[in-house]
């Protein structure tokens, strides 16, 4: 099926505006963990949408702050979110209630040391967000190391696959909202871990999760979470749109709440970061590649089955950007 | 007395017929130029003089056409039967069990790491490091003050200027020039010239 | 004369995106040498006018395809050159020597395409042309035939000494920070070698050239303002042929490891309209391609490859005689580049319009058919 994406998507200041203006602006946003400012009188400034948004702990209670003007700001766990809509939506219009729990259980499961780092990506933020929804990639793209010890059946979601080829026909704030709660899920995936390489410090947290199991949790539009090792740490991606063709990828890394004292925590974080390199480095490669040869006249993609749920984002995207519709 | 016969052209003629001149004590070191004509071939009419049983050669040119003036007249004093022995300073830290081929140079406060290998005719010049298990092929041009790291492999003619930094474990191909002062830290093809002088390296593709 | 460039034409974004679809996605260009894609499964990419496209051999056959997997856009194929079926690298759709997509892992399972939409899916063919080892490109999707842009006498030299091309080829890539059009102005002015070039090419080589009587200045507009006019205007714009005198060319030991093309001690040049020059200094014994590539108004790339004339036997040092002689033409071409870069940084969008001399005809009958482009509808 040819998918609706325009190349245009990619390349145009002015779609790029827009999507900050009904997307950026609309939607909840990842903008931090609480464990970066514990203190009462800490402050961290995040840039959201295009504007510096002062995140700072009062007493243990969370504000926002874009110049004098309160911003909505919720905790869910360990996790910031922030709203800069004038009248934003409520977070449950957004959040389903079974996601919004999954994403407050395993953050708060989550010690308080963060690993932190930001990568600068030369392509627009939602290639990566296709990429993440497609598992068919792994194992010709890393092939040679992460398909090894992951088993992955490639889910082929039809109805979604049917529904997906209709048109959106309620183009209300409602219906676009709906659209929106069901991009965002997380939790147990289907992928086993069978051959978890067993390392002294994983016996001295305590596992999120319970199994041996690949968890992801993805929150449209600006964060991606993953647990590769079964719950003992947790990879956080925020993707902050910098222009078309630039995307910020920032990095936390997080161990699960320790059951004992030890000190070189960091260091395993670190050989956790450097490990996972390769692979997020093979998918950045690749999509700047994409976005490299991206022009006006390219040919549009085309979609299997497999990926209806990009085609019903990408049905929800075309309708904000190319009709007056809003959230 | 035997004779030191320090053969060739250009500077670096000179830095190895100085070095060479402190070095021996027991020997008579003679610095030797062999002239260039208008299409670069050696006046080779000289060696006729020299004779094996009277003392031994050591040739001296430098990179100039990516190390094969050194090698021409490195083959032709090998023809004529001279040992070519090798010149390592007195101040280089060269471990015990290095190999060093004939005619290389080493020259002071160069520091050559556990089981290195350095084969004949090349130049390793002064302050150069080279870390430990690394092989240099024939006849490679080291420049002074060059970090190599360790387990690096570098193909014969090479050329490694000062301010590169070579990372562990990198292969350099042959004929390979690198000349951009900066950490080289992926694998180097064949023939690949990084001049100051351009903006993108110099690539050759065929053959 | 006053001249008909503007500034405007060497600094505008907008009269650069218009070059790009008027002239450079619709005629032949030098796409690069088919000793880079002599065997099977070698390839090569490159952007040319904004478009990705790749060059590859499928069993001796050499195709031209836009370069974006019609999956989901990645490229096919990576890198300067290289060795590799085509194959895209994200989920391994592959295609065949038509373009056709030839096999989807898992089409049924994943992707469900019924046969006619898979048998649908094809990549965008872009026509080739092959003279002697050279590859030329045409974007359009209705290519002007060759000759219609190139006189077939300049076609025949040109192809003649691109088959004494040897297979062995240095490359590398410059940066100039000027627009595309003032290489091709220095290039057909041979007036300037004496000046700038006074201390490198000039001792060496001798360009006479002098102002025609009868010069066709080009003061009255174009007549014939159809797509073939248009096309029949452009074809006088590419020439070559033994343009300088040379002293003896100095016997270095290579030159006899070569088979030379041709006898005459003489400096040929190529100039192919819009972006190409080959010349050859030495009486056809090596040759330099050089192969401007527009990036920007104020940003070509300069493409240069270096070729000695066929070797008559592999030898280890050759690639030090393409080193050398790289070095050497790239004296005389920083010259050229640095008063190019002085000009494109003092322009500004009301600076004066240049005035040209009797012996700059070829220019102006350029730029006439320029401006006709430019500032009208007309098309080629
Ligand atoms: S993008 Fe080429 S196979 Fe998916
Ligand atoms: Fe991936
Ligand atoms: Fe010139």
């Amino acid at each position: 099926m040819q998918s609706r994406m325009r190349p245009e998507y990619y390349l145009s200041q002015e779609i790029f505006e827009r999507e900050q203006a009904k997307i950026f602006r609309k939607t909840w946003l990842f903008a931090g963990l609480k464990a970066l400012i514990p203190d009462h009188g800490n402050t961290m400034v995040r840039m959201l949408a295009g504007f510096p948004v002062t995140i700072s702990n009062h007493y243990g209670v969370f504000q926002a702050h874009h110049g004098q003007e309160a911003q909505a700001i919720q905790a869910v766990g360990q996790l910031l979110f922030v709203n800069l809509a004038p009248d934003p939506m409520p977070i449950h219009d957004h959040f389903s209630p079974s996601f919004f729990s999954s994403l407050e259980s395993c953050s708060t499961a989550w010690g308080s040391e963060v690993l932190h780092t930001v990568w600068h990506a030369k392509f627009n933020w939602k290639l990566i967000f296709e990429n993440l929804r497609d598992m068919n990639h792994v194992r010709f793209l890393h092939g040679g190391n992460f398909a090894n010890y992951l088993d992955m059946t490639i889910p082929v979601p039809e109805e979604l696959a049917e529904e997906a080829a209709q048109p959106l026909d309620d183009t209300s704030a409602q219906s676009l909202r709906a659209a929106i709660r069901r991009f965002n899920w997380g939790g147990a995936t289907p992928v086993l871990i069978p051959h978890r390489r067993k390392v002294p410090w994983h016996a001295m947290v305590q596992p999120w999760g319970g199994e041996d199991r690949y968890y992801d949790w993805l929150a449209y539009p600006n964060l991606h979470i993953a647990s590769g090792n079964a719950g003992h740490s947790f990879t956080l991606e925020c993707y902050t749109p910098v222009s078309p063709g630039r995307t910020d990828v920032e990095l936390f890394w997080i161990m699960a709440r320790k059951t004992q004292d030890f000190d070189f925590s960091s260091q395993a974080l670190l050989a956790n970061m450097h490990g996972s390199k390769q692979i997020v480095g093979e998918d950045i490669a690749m999509l700047e590649a994409v976005q490299n040869v991206l022009h006006s006249r390219a040919p549009m993609p085309h979609q299997g089955a497999y990926e209806a749920q990009n085609r019903l984002i990408e049905r929800c995207y075309a309708t904000l950007m190319d009709t007056e519709s809003e959230f | 007395m035997k004779s030191r016969w320090v053969v060739g052209t250009g500077d670096y003629l000179d830095l190895a017929y100085h070095a060479w001149t402190q070095a021996s004590a027991t020997e008579d070191v003679q610095k030797i130029t062999v002239p260039q004509g208008a299409d670069y071939e050696f006046d080779l009419s000289i060696f006729d003089t020299l004779h094996p049983e009277l003392g031994d050669v050591f040739i001296a040119v430098d990179d100039r056409f990516g190390n094969f003036k050194r090698m021409e007249l490195f083959r032709v004093a090998l023809e004529r039967g001279f040992t070519l022995s090798s010149f390592v300073s007195a101040n280089a830290d060269v471990a015990s069990e290095a190999k060093i081929g004939k005619n290389v140079f080493i020259g002071p406060q160069a520091i050559i790491g556990h089981h290195c290998k350095i084969e004949y005719n090349s130049v390793v010049h002064a302050g150069a490091q080279i870390g430990a298990n690394s092989h240099l092929r024939a006849s490679v041009w080291i420049e002074p003050g060059v970090q190599i790291g360790s387990r690096v492999e570098i193909g014969t003619h090479a050329i490694i200027r000062t301010g590169a930094i070579v990372r562990s474990g990198i292969k350099v191909g042959k004929g390979a020039e690198l000349g951009w002062p900066q950490l080289y830290s992926a694998d180097i093809a064949d023939k690949t010239v990084y001049d100051t002088r351009y903006d993108e390296p110099i690539l050759v593709y065929g053959s | 004369m006053q001249s008909r460039m503007h500034p405007k034409y060497y600094l505008s974004q907008e009269i650069f995106d218009r070059e790009q679809i008027k002239i450079f996605r619709k005629v032949w260009l030098f796409a690069g040498l088919t000793s880079l894609v002599a065997e099977n499964n070698a390839f090569i990419t490159r952007k040319i006018a904004g478009i990705p496209v790749v060059i590859q051999n499928f069993k001796g056959e050499i195709k031209a395809f836009e370069n974006i997997c019609l999956h989901r856009s990645a490229p096919l194929q990576q890198g300067f050159c290289g060795r590799r079926a085509l194959v895209c690298p994200y989920h391994a759709w592959s295609y065949d020597a038509t373009g056709a997509v030839k096999n989807i892992p898992d089409c049924e399972a994943i992707y469900r395409f019924s046969a006619d939409e898979k048998q649908s899916l094809k990549l965008r063919e872009f026509a080739l042309k092959q003279v002697g080892s050279m590859l030329f490109i045409n974007l359009s999707t209705e290519p002007m035939a060759f000759e219609e842009q190139f006189k077939p006498e300049f076609v025949a030299l040109m192809e003649s000494a691109a088959q004494s091309f040897d297979t062995e080829v240095m490359v590398t890539t410059w940066h100039g920070k000027f627009n595309w059009k003032l290489v091709y102005e220095n290039l057909r002015d041979f007036n300037h070698v004496k000046f700038l070039h006074a201390k490198s090419l000039a001792a060496i080589a001798d360009f006479p050239f002098e102002a025609p009587i009868q010069a066709d200045l080009a003061l009255t507009p174009l007549e014939d303002i159809s797509i073939p006019g248009l096309r029949k205007a452009m074809r006088p714009f590419s020439y070559g042929g033994p343009e300088g005198k040379i002293d003896a060319v100095r016997p270095v030991p290579w030159l006899n490891m070569v088979e030379r093309w041709g006898t005459e001690d003489a400096y040929f040049n190529w100039l192919a309209y819009p972006n190409l020059h080959i010349a050859c200094g030495n009486g056809g014994y090596s040759f330099t391609i050089e192969h401007h590539i527009p990036i920007a108004p104020g940003q070509t790339d300069i493409e240069i490859y270096f070729i000695t004339a066929k070797k008559k036997q592999p030898y280890a040092a050759s690639y030090q005689v393409l080193l050398s002689n790289m070095h050497y033409s790239k004296t005389i071409l920083t010259e050229d580049i640095d008063m190019l870069e002085q000009v494109q940084s003092a322009l500004h969008i009301d600076a004066p319009i240049p005035t040209q001399g009797a012996y700059e005809s070829t220019n102006r009958q350029i730029e006439r058919w320029y401006t006709e482009l430019m500032e009208t509808e007309h098309e080629i």
